[in-house]
């Protein structure tokens, strides 16, 4: 005999959060993290225009192959610029008072979404890590919690975020604190039902886009 | 010497096609993360995807236009 806990209903019929649930934090990984891979990919789209302006004005005298080619350095450029933006975009922490949530959606590669109910696990371990020069200065690092979960331990990494220090003890503030024991609530499901499909952060920030720090 | 640019503007017009269609489904995948996770691309982002599909259709037009060129 099920109790109504134990029964999986749709998301629709289920209210948008825990009553008690709220936001505590938004983080993406910090911006320095953008500026190397799209400064490289300046400096080597800049070098290959160099070198077929070398090879194809001065050496071969072909205008029509240097339009072209530097048309498709150009093409390369941007693109590795916009999915290095995109993935960085798309990869950000949420805290909640009832989890904690890792998304991180890289558009047509992959689609990650670590969501841990934190009063489902017991947190052992809460380590916060600023290592190396740059990272001191900009105040970068990553905030490592271990949960000790029934059949394992398993780490929830927030990494390369601003203020690590910040947020490593607003966590373990969080994480102290006795949860009330969300099993009372059913358990949701993905409808297949268009207009009432599960979306995760909707729930969070219903009708409205991410405004992510 | 002709066949040599022949082969390099072909190459380079795989390449260029090949973008347009990767920058097309990558634009077309990141209004999914919109609809299905409600993560909104900022404005110039977006542009960015549609400029590098129009770049890529235009260097397309281009070199096949350099191509017939050197044939004809």
């Amino acid at each position: 005999m099920l109790n109504d806990y134990q029964i999986i209903k749709k998301i629709g019929d289920s209210p948008a959060l825990h009553k008690e649930e709220r936001i505590l934090f938004r983080k993406r990984q910090h911006w320095f993290l953008l500026i190397v891979p799209v400064f490289f990919s300046i400096i080597i789209a800049i070098a290959a225009t160099l070198s077929l302006y070398y090879f194809f004005i001065l050496k071969t005298s072909q205008i029509g192959l240097f339009i072209s080619s530097v048309f498709v350095v150009i093409l390369i450029a941007t693109s590795a610029i916009a999915k290095i933006v995109v993935d960085w975009h798309c990869h950000f922490y949420i805290l909640t008072t009832n989890r904690i949530l890792e998304v991180c959606y890289k558009p047509l590669f992959s689609n990650y979404i670590n969501n841990v109910i934190l009063n489902q696990v017991k947190s052992t371990e809460i380590d916060i890590e600023k290592a190396g020069i740059i990272n001191q200065l900009l105040d970068m690092g990553n905030v490592i919690v271990t949960f000790d979960r029934p059949t394992h331990q398993e780490e929830f990494r927030l990494m390369n975020i601003k203020n690590p220090k910040e947020i490593g003890f607003l966590m373990s503030d969080v994480l102290d604190i006795e949860k009330p024991d969300m099993m009372s609530s059913p358990m949701w499901y993905k409808s297949k039902n268009e207009e009432n499909r599960f979306r995760i952060t909707e729930e969070i920030f219903p009708g409205h886009s991410f405004g992510v720090t | 010497m002709n066949f040599l640019y022949i082969a390099f503007y072909i190459t380079i017009l795989i390449i260029s096609a090949t973008l347009g269609i990767y920058n097309l489904l990558f634009a077309v995948y990141s209004k999914k993360a919109e609809n299905e996770l409600i993560i909104v691309l900022p404005g110039p982002l977006q542009k960015l995807l549609i400029l590098n599909i129009f770049i890529s259709f235009g260097s397309v037009i281009l070199i096949l236009f350099f191509v017939l060129k050197l044939i004809l």
